[in-house]
């Protein structure tokens, strides 16, 4: 059941008009059989994996906190490794396989590993990270184990961050599921305006712009520098929009129903550095691979060398997170790579370009963002193409502008492109001078009619036929 | 005096966005379920106001029907089939651009309650019409416009809340009902020969009388019926045109594979003799014979060995150097069109003298 499909509005309209009516346990009882409905819809046999994973983090963190102290390290790893392995059983193993497989061919010894068959379950990666870090929490004592196994289940399957996000913590959620809710008419309509900014990044913008990047990368070898040079920053807004509007959307939807998500996007588009980029990207996971990760690792705690090695071990974790493919962990390392050379050039450079007025500060920020974007744009070749040989050419055809056989007109700019990205963007860059995420919920009333009306329009006329999946569904 | 209160005045100004934005909404939706005609659009290949014309506006005198997708709608000539023929008889196109096996069915239906049912109906059931893709792309077309309320009860067990969105949508908002020719209406201003490279009546453009959009719209539907259903495509932009690539494998979508049986069944019921054409699909990247291809045929084959009363037209069009020729490039290439028509009379004339019609 996707968020921009008509289903969706069914099972949630029926959903809230039913919960406002509840007592607040019967709230979280009504929840907990939508969030399984919700995800039973994608395919039922996965649940028991939801509940596998619910079962092992319910008793682990009871063991944690009520066993001796010689045991809670046991159960931690017990834990640990439970939620690892069903992550590493559906999403790395013939990954691992087949990358033994070819060791051993390469040895020259005749062995071939078994693949598996199997689908990966929509939200794995989500859903685990999320329990781990429960268990994790517990462990370290920031938070006391849950003892209502109905309880647990609603924090790990609450339908509308269950199958991408946003990652949430223990303490940020399940003191919502605990607390009381009441009808709050602002919060509700903040809710269904989120919901709905959410659906216009998709729908419209993510979308259409997807129908472009795949006519012109679907056949990497067919497109010229340009094509090829417009599709990649294409690419990069269009995944930009399509999982931060599914964000919004499920932070809209629990809105609605009195509940505070963590924000996971702070305009990426508009970051002015590497670090910055990661600062504002999917903040969830970044912000969970710095507390379970990099900082028990050292962090920057431990010499530059170790530090290096911290930020490389990081984020080659986020890159394999998205997926068993090597071109995801190279994907982190050369992200890595950048914030590195960033850490190490920063000062230097800072050092020589110290603009005095405003508008050479304005000015040099300009170049920075233009610099880190289009580094950020680059990036993701590796992100989209399971073949380095393929980025690593079209690299070259972008830097020597090679003329291609698909010619590039404004026409076609403005109708394929130019209306779906424009839109977005400058509405984006009117919330990234405000300095404010809420600025068009802010606005004077007439802007915002005036909004509201051209999303309804744009939506009704432009939006992509068919509801389509998300990008992030695939992680 | 007391301070207004800030979430009071909050409030009230964000009742009053809505209620504009609300009004403003209603407003326009008013104005164009009440000027329908404004927003049809007017390309010959807009499949709306082709599918008003042939049930509600072109006199039911053809009894022979061409359906199928674009490369029936721009490669099949009523006019010159019916020269090859010489038989007295008359033959509409009635095929809508990307329509799949669903899109006919219904297409078929609607004809029949409409007593418009043809004697003879030619079909390319193409591997774009059975093939597992864009699935989404053809149901919105064919459930706004084709599917009434009373398909419901058949159509739920194959695709149950969408039809139901899609329709409800659609009946609730004139706006999402016209949006293809809302779309064109915004974006004449800005690419006014958009529409010309999709499409191109063969009609000629001196036929054009007056200006403005109410000329354009009687010139594209007088060319709709000069042309008996047809348009003829032109290669606009090569930008427009990406290489398509066609998956590896055929795999045939069931819910299209019901559709092509239930649309065989109908017209068996209804006495309608059922040619289908066997094109190839592509010679640009498949060509003939390729798996992708074979894999299309043993479908057809499995669907034909069912329904002996089928007749089948396999042409023999082989890939040619300068690939004018194949099915899908002969919506652009307007002189193949004669040679596609020829052929199809002529294999047609052969099986129509060995099959006896009801």
């Amino acid at each position: 059941m996707l968020f921009n499909s008509y289903i969706y509005v069914l099972f949630f309209t029926g959903v809230l008009a039913a919960y406002w009516l509840l007592p607040h346990r019967a709230q979280n009882r009504l929840l907990l059989v939508a969030s399984l409905v919700f995800y039973g819809t994608w395919n039922w046999k996965f649940l028991g994996l939801l509940f596998l994973s619910t079962g092992l983090d319910y008793v682990s963190a009871l063991r944690i906190e009520r066993g001796a102290a010689a045991h809670r390290k046991k159960w931690l790893l017990a834990s640990l490794i439970g939620n690892l392995s069903i992550l590493g059983i559906f999403k790395y193993y013939n990954f691992f396989a087949e990358n033994v497989s070819a060791l051993f061919a390469a040895l020259g010894w005749q062995a071939s590993w078994p693949l598996l068959n199997i689908i990966l379950p929509v939200g794995i990666s989500f859903y685990t990270f999320q329990t781990m870090g429960y268990t994790i929490d517990v462990y370290r004592g920031k938070f006391k184990a849950v003892t209502s196994p109905a309880e647990l289940a609603l924090f790990v399957s609450f339908f509308p961050q269950l199958v991408a996000g946003p990652i949430e913590r223990a303490s940020d959620l399940i003191p919502q599921i605990r607390q009381p809710r009441c009808f709050n008419r602002e919060q509700f309509g903040l809710g269904f305006h989120l919901f709905m900014w959410g659906l216009f990044k998709k729908v419209f913008a993510a979308d259409n712009l997807g129908r472009y990047i795949d006519q012109t990368l679907a056949t990497p070898f067919d497109a010229g520098g340009a094509a090829l040079y417009w599709a990649y920053l294409v690419f990069s807004v269009q995944i930009y929009a399509d999982f931060a509007g599914y964000s919004d959307m499920a932070r809209g939807t629990a809105k609605m129903l009195g509940f505070e998500l963590t924000v996971n996007f702070r305009m990426p588009n508009f970051a002015t550095t590497q670090v910055n980029v990661w600062a504002r990207w999917h903040l969830t996971l970044t912000r969970w691979v710095r507390d379970y990760v990099y900082i028990p690792l050292g962090g920057n705690q431990v010499g530059s060398a170790r530090t290096t090695l911290n930020r490389y071990i990081s984020m080659g974790l986020i890159g394999l997170w998205h997926g068993a493919n090597w071109h995801f962990l190279f994907w982190g390392w050369l992200n890595a790579t950048w914030m590195t050379l960033e850490y190490a050039i920063g000062p230097y450079v800072r050092r020589v370009i110290h603009p005095a007025t405003r508008a050479g500060k304005a000015f040099w920020m300009l170049v920075s963002w233009q610099i880190f974007q289009h580094i950020r744009i680059m990036n993701n070749g590796l992100f989209r193409y399971d073949n380095v040989g393929v980025v690593v050419e079209h690299y070259r055809r972008i830097l020597t502008w090679e003329p291609g056989p698909v010619p590039f007109t404004f026409v076609f700019w403005l109708e394929k492109i130019g209306m779906y990205l424009v839109p977005l963007l400058l509405l984006e860059g009117y919330l990234f001078v405000r300095n404010d995420a809420k600025a068009l919920w802010n606005s004077p009333w007439p802007v915002r009619a005036a909004l509201y009306f051209a999303f309804f329009y744009l939506m009704t006329l432009y939006a992509h036929d068919g509801a389509q999946p998300f990008y992030y569904f695939q992680f | 005096m007391t301070a207004p209160n800030p979430s009071t005045t909050s409030s009230s100004k964000r009742k009053a966005a809505i209620g504009f934005a609300l009004a403003a909404i209603v407003a326009i939706e008013l104005l164009i379920a009440l000027n329908p005609r404004w927003v049809r659009s007017t390309g010959t290949l807009s499949w709306r106001s082709k599918i008003h014309w042939l049930l509600h506006e072109e006199p039911p005198r053809c009894t022979r029907l061409f359906m199928g997708d674009s490369r029936v709608l721009g490669g099949l000539d009523p006019l010159a089939f019916d020269e090859a023929m010489s038989d007295g008889e008359c033959s509409l196109n009635a095929g809508l651009s990307d329509a799949r096996a669903a899109d006919q069915y219904f297409l078929l239906k609607r004809l029949i309650e409409a007593d418009r049912a043809p004697k003879t109906l030619i079909t390319d059931l193409s591997a774009s019409a059975l093939h597992e893709e864009d699935k989404d792309l053809a149901e919105a077309r064919l459930f706004v416009e084709l599917v009434e309320w009373s398909d419901l009860p058949e159509t739920w067990g194959l695709h149950p809340v969408r039809l139901l969105g899609r329709k409800a949508a659609s009946e609730l908002l004139p706006s999402y009902h016209h949006r293809s020719g809302l779309r064109e209406v915004l974006r004449s201003p800005l690419l006014p020969n958009a529409s010309h490279w999709f499409a191109q009546p063969r009609m000629p453009p001196q036929s054009i009388k007056g200006k403005g959009r109410q000329a354009q719209l009687d010139y594209f539907e007088a060319a709709l019926r000069y042309q008996r259903g047809m348009s003829v495509y032109c290669e606009g932009p090569p930008e427009y045109y990406p290489p398509r690539q066609w998956p590896a494998r055929f795999s045939p979508d069931p819910v299209q594979v019901h559709y092509a049986e239930a649309l065989i069944q109908l017209a068996s019921e209804h006495g309608i003799q059922l040619y289908i054409l066997n094109w190839p699909v592509s010679c640009r990247l498949s060509g003939n014979g390729s798996p992708f291809e074979m894999a299309h045929k043993m479908e057809l084959n499995r669907i034909g060995s069912a329904h002996p009363e089928v007749v089948w037209l396999n042409p023999d069009m082989k890939c040619r150097p300068n690939r004018k020729f194949c099915a899908d490039r002969v919506h652009f290439a307007p002189e193949g069109v004669q040679e596609w028509s020829a052929e199809a009379a002529r294999l047609f004339k052969e099986k129509a003298a060995s099959t006896t019609l009801p």
